[in-house]
């Protein structure tokens, strides 16, 4: 079988080269099922997971998140109009979501 | 999708990271088992997607021009997915690439690629990824 680069391994890289999440307060725009929070939930402060689909949000409450789950609140929403005050996060994400 | 920056802008301290795929549209072809690639050309578009983009791309120069955010660091990368057969790439283009489509004759191309390539052959889709940093200026 051909061999690939993991691709996930490849973003996870990018993200951390780009951006440092250590007690970050995030949010993540158009998180979807939470396959990117994986990458760096665990090194932040909180993270808000914020999708307009609540359906996909629900998916974010995978397993492998269990263990991170009191640092993720998940959020339903746009980002024409984030129901957060001003200056609420130190870095926000717009995950595939521009 | 400026409105949707400004937001951003708005709720942010410091820094914003803008992820999303280039423009160009995602590559199919064949990579068999000694590493060789045969190209299939480009999945088809088939509404909402590069328009879009383009967009995006406008919208975040008209911000930095408005003075919110200055350009950071970028970083392009390749997502790589490869399958198992034909079948089952045509299976999820159709089911989870949203305004995406293979046409006929790539898709006659893998198949031939893929008996070509014969054991351990694999189709496969390359799409790029960018990743730009925006810093916030301002309070």
């Amino acid at each position: 079988m051909t061999n690939f680069p993991d691709p996930e391994q490849i973003e996870n890289d990018v993200l951390h080269s780009l951006a440092d999440f250590r007690n970050a307060r995030v949010l993540e725009i158009g998180a979807g099922d939470g396959r990117m929070l994986r990458h760096y939930l665990r090194e932040t402060a909180f993270t808000v997971a914020l999708d307009s689909d609540r359906d996909e949000l629900l998916a974010s409450r995978a397993d492998d998140l269990k263990d991170s789950q009191t640092k993720v609140r998940l959020a339903e929403g746009r980002a024409e109009a984030l129901p957060f005050p001003n200056r609420s996060f130190d870095l926000a994400i717009l995950s595939w979501s521009l | 999708m400026v409105h949707a920056l400004k937001e951003t802008w708005r709720v942010t301290r410091s820094t914003v990271l803008d992820i999303r795929p280039i423009v160009d549209a995602p590559r199919i072809g064949v990579k068999d088992r000694v590493g060789q690639e045969k190209d299939c050309g480009s999945l088809k578009w088939s509404g909402g997607g590069p328009e879009r983009h383009a967009e995006a791309t406008a919208a975040v120069s008209r911000v930095v021009e408005a003075g919110l955010f200055t350009i950071g660091a970028a970083r392009q990368f390749e997502w790589v997915d490869s399958f198992e057969d034909v079948d089952e790439l045509v299976a999820t283009v159709a089911e989870d690439w949203e305004s995406w489509s293979i046409d006929e004759d790539a898709s006659l191309c893998l198949m031939q690629a893929m008996e070509k390539g014969g054991r351990g052959a694999a189709p496969l889709i390359r799409q790029g990824i960018r990743a730009q940093v925006l810093k916030k200026v301002g309070v």
